[in-house]
């Protein structure tokens, strides 16, 4: 029991930060219909925003927010500029969007990652100018810091707020009928542009927030941070179901605290492997997740 | 420096055999193998355990074994085609191609975290040391380096993956790898086997990744799992992206440029103070600078993948000799085919011309007796339905189709003709019902076996090839192509010399009576819509089938093309030929058709003979509502 509470304990935080990056990856996902191999460096980028303004004096979560906006523009403008031009083409010459983005995205990543290389080198770590967190919680292993509660509520609250803004909002629905068939959505008269436009605004932020509290979760940052993460969150993404925030919230958190487990029970060494073999299944035999019931269509059509 | 200089040959060397499996996979097969790496792996293992010996103290690696060179290397090979196939079967569900390429990317990852985790299997992260160069006296330097014999002892084998990448490029097993690439349902149709054809890229293409991880490590004599990360992958796919997919000689070149000269070249880049990681880094960036750039202005990479034209004037030449020929006597004369013109460089056929073979013309004949005969019908479905989720497409539907009738089947639209075309082809497999063909029972039967039974068809929408000329679209068109299979195409071309003939020369038949023959070497997306039902047309009939199944064949072509279309229909019917007619449009049907199939709301509504069902009050029901 006691390494159970441990591993959840542990698990619980880290899902925190997963659980928005798998949202943000989810919703490019679902309405970019963009496979975002570049991802993992762009939070790691978020994370070095935050450092940055943090380091120049600004107070913690001051600074995160500057960091998930700073994202956010940058999500904006490779979405113009990169992924948006490759799926139109793709699309005009009738090949698959998805093989021919999934490249792009693979270059787009190298470049993204090694440039944070550059800036800040290989693997120079680096931390935030913070306090030693107080425990607001101990029983029988199970810890938690009141800077992982606060994670824990920012999470909640933002992806609450994204769930009921893309069900209840006439732009969220908007959005969702985007994911659904993008050119019905057009000849509607949805302005799919700018749909597109918020949707990696918003998928940015949760990407360059996320890698924020990935860093206060394992307390330092270096240039493979998001990165290292990269899988978890697409498998996050995926067993939930892509598409969804709610899935992908599950899924995140299913599988940080299954992988959490997997570490204290079976091996340190072997602590990716149960989350990764859970997603290699999901993809070959349940590609829509738990909860993808509307993006089943979409991703069965092959 | 000549340690240095052999170093990078050595690295060219096994990276061109990397690439060249990876192609094999990704170019010709279509296949997002992202974990390619695995096979390297696999390969690289296998020489290190046996060539290393039993375990020695502090050494934890599971069954060494000491064998003399090169059967460690022919072992590598091996263990990595086995790997292809073992790590590529995410390859065969049908899932989204990304889905596909991540599932293989993080299988790579899994065994990667596996091998590094686990103990006492390939001594995890240290992974296996010291592996002795292979014929020391001949591959070492006096000074104990590895010395230039070791370049010799791979040239083989790069003769024999050059062999094996290129004899099934351009065989037909290579063609029909092209056509499961851009078109899965049309290679299933034409009686391909996509399952066994990909196992085949897999298995080769692993063989390949094996070899190079065999000849890597025999050099480098380490082996650990941080040699072989996942994104090793993506330095070998960004290789083919430069250099060219589906061809060898692009392979070759993205791998000389990318992993080697990219590697190589920052070494010449002078050194920044105060930042170690900003030379490695900005050469990272140019690979993902590159990558994206190819994607964008030259997708199809430095070298292009080469189309193979074939003699418009040989073609011609048949051409004349059929102009008596309304489908009766048995050709005889011959064309050139592919690879004489292409591998020979000549311009005209003529030249390249062979001797008469008649055998494929000959089988046609068999077929074409008087329409009224007492065997089963051609075609006979008993009581399918098909669901949907809650819909029921087909409700228990019966149809005859009698041998050598043209035989029509109508309704409005959702009225469930494509379902029945998918039901009858072996696309769609009915709830319950059976699908009969000349009696026998193929309700189990997939599509390709179909195909090989004698069913061809044309498609609706999208049954052209992309990447793929005119002709070869055609050619792909038989389903019983005896020199098709991929051991043929590596054993050369003698072994498919043959039946590729016979294919080349009914393919020429058939491009002719269709008026395709000044298209041949045009790619499909030259054609118009009507000239492409003409190819396909051409494709049906190119197999000798029995039954011919046209969905929609006049679907948005212009009325003279239409005109044309029917009259084709016509001949197919003299030549003795069952054709099932999809049809929407009824004046069409009533010109063409013996029999009508009246289907409506997934019902048999009535079928008879054609005034019969068109005078009927049902059809006016169907179609009128009155």
């Amino acid at each position: 029991m006691f390494i159970f509470l441990t591993a959840l304990s542990a698990g619980l935080v880290g899902a925190a930060a997963m659980a928005l990056a798998s949202v943000g990856f989810s919703m490019q996902f679902g309405i970019g219909n963009l496979f975002n191999l570049a991802f993992g460096a762009l939070m790691t980028l978020g994370g070095f925003f935050a450092y940055v303004v943090n380091a120049a004096g600004l107070g913690l979560w001051l600074s995160a927010a500057i960091a998930a906006v700073g994202l956010g523009v940058v999500s904006v403008l490779m979405g113009r500029a990169i992924y948006r031009p490759f799926t139109l083409r793709a699309r005009r010459f009738g090949k698959g969007v998805e093989a021919a983005v999934i490249m792009v995205s693979f270059g787009v990543a190298v470049m993204v990652q090694y440039s944070i290389q550059a800036i800040w080198g290989a693997s120079t770590v680096y931390g935030y100018r913070v306090g030693v967190s107080a425990v607001a919680l101990s029983a029988n292993g199970f810890v938690l810091t009141w800077q992982g509660v606060a994670s824990l509520i920012v999470t909640a609250a933002l992806c609450a707020l994204l769930g009921s803004f893309m069900r209840f909002t006439q732009f969220g629905r908007a959005m969702r009928a985007t994911a659904g068939n993008e050119a019905l959505a057009r000849s509607s008269g949805v302005p799919v542009d700018r749909i597109l436009d918020v949707s990696w605004l918003i998928s940015g932020a949760f990407c360059g927030l996320a890698g924020v509290l990935l860093v206060l979760d394992i307390g330092t940052l270096d240039s493979f941070t998001g990165s290292d993460q990269l899988l978890l969150v697409i498998a996050g993404a995926i067993v939930g179901g892509v598409g969804s925030p709610l899935g992908a919230v599950l899924g995140a958190g299913l599988v940080s605290v299954v992988s959490e487990i997997a570490a204290g029970y079976i091996s340190p060494d072997l602590k990716y492997v149960v989350a990764f073999a859970l997603l290699v299944l999901t993809l070959l035999f349940r590609p829509s997740g738990l909860v993808g019931s509307t993006a089943r269509a979409k991703v069965l059509a092959k | 420096m000549s340690i240095y200089l052999l170093t990078l040959v050595v690295y060219l060397m096994t990276d061109v055999i990397a690439c060249w499996g990876l192609n094999l996979q990704f170019g010709e097969a279509g296949l997002y193998s992202f974990g390619f790496i695995v096979c390297q792996a696999a390969g690289a293992y296998t020489v290190g355990l046996l060539t290393l010996g039993s375990a020695a103290p502090g050494q934890t690696y599971f069954f060494g074994a000491h064998l003399a060179f090169p059967v460690p290397i022919i072992c590598s090979a091996a263990v990595g085609g086995v790997f292809g196939v073992v790590f590529g079967v995410a390859a065969l569900r049908r899932i989204r191609l990304d889905y596909q390429a991540l599932a293989m990317l993080v299988i790579a990852v899994i065994a990667n975290y596996v091998v590094n985790g686990v103990t006492g299997f390939l001594d995890g992260p240290i992974g296996l040391v010291g592996i002795p160069l292979p014929v020391p006296g001949f591959t070492q330097a006096p000074s104990g380096a590895p010395g230039w014999g070791y370049a010799v002892v791979c040239v083989p084998a790069l003769i024999v993956s050059f062999w094996i990448v290129w004899s099934l490029s351009r065989s037909p097993a290579g063609r029909a790898m092209r056509t499961a690439r851009s078109n899965e349902a049309v290679a299933r149709a034409t009686g391909k086997s996509v399952a066994k054809l990909w196992l085949g890229a897999l298995f080769w293409g692993g063989v390949l990744g094996g070899l190079s991880g065999g000849l890597l490590v025999a050099f480098i004599g380490a082996w650990a799992p941080a040699s072989w990360e996942f994104t090793e992958t993506f330095v070998l796919l960004t290789a083919l992206i430069v250099g060219g997919v589906g061809n060898v000689w692009g392979a070759a070149l993205g791998a000389l440029l990318v992993p080697v000269a990219f590697a190589e070249g920052s070494r010449y880049l002078p050194a920044i103070p105060g930042s170690p990681d900003l030379g490695p880094s900005l050469e990272w960036i140019a690979v993902g600078l590159v990558t994206v750039l190819f994607l964008w202005f030259r997708p199809a990479g430095l070298i292009r993948e080469r189309r193979r034209k074939y003699a418009v004037a040989a073609i011609e030449e048949v051409g004349e000799a059929d102009q008596s020929d309304t489908g009766g006597p048995p050709m005889s004369a011959g064309v050139a085919s592919a690879d004489d013109v292409a591998s020979t460089g000549l311009t005209s056929g003529s030249a390249a011309t062979q001797p008469a073979r008649a055998t494929a013309a000959t089988r046609e004949v068999t077929t074409s007796s008087p329409v009224t005969r007492g065997g089963p019908p051609a075609i006979e479905v008993e009581d399918v339905v098909v669901r949907f989720g809650g819909v029921t497409a087909l409700d228990r539907v019966s149809l005859v189709v009698p041998e050598g009738s043209v035989t029509a089947i109508v309704g409005p639209n959702g009225a469930g003709k494509s379902t029945l075309v998918g039901v009858i082809a072996g696309s769609q497999r009915p709830a319950s019902g059976h699908v009969r063909m000349f009696g026998d029972d193929v309700t189990a039967m997939k599509s390709h076996a179909r195909a090989r039974h004698g069913l061809a068809r044309s498609f609706q929408i999208s049954g052209e090839v992309d990447g793929l000329t005119v002709f070869e679209n055609v050619m792909i068109g038989e389903a019983r192509h005896e020199g098709e299979g991929m051991l043929r195409a590596l054993a050369g071309r003698w072994a498919w010399r043959d039946p590729e003939l016979r294919v080349t020369g009914r393919a020429a038949i058939e491009v002719r009576r269709v008026g395709l023959e000044d298209r041949v070497n045009a790619v499909t997306s030259e054609l118009s819509g009507g000239q492409r039902r003409l190819m396909e047309i051409a494709r049906c009939l190119v197999g000798t089938p029995r039954v011919v199944l046209l969905d929609e064949p006049m679907a948005g072509v212009n009325p003279r093309m239409a005109d044309a279309i029917i009259e084709h229909i016509r001949r197919l019917k003299d030549r003795g030929l069952t054709v099932l007619l999809v049809e929407h449009e009824l004046e069409v049907v009533e010109d063409v058709a013996d029999r009508i199939v009246l289907l409506s709301d997934g019902r048999t509504v009535m079928q008879g003979d054609t005034g019969e069902v068109l005078n009927a009050e049902a059809l006016r029901e169907v179609y009128l509502g009155v």
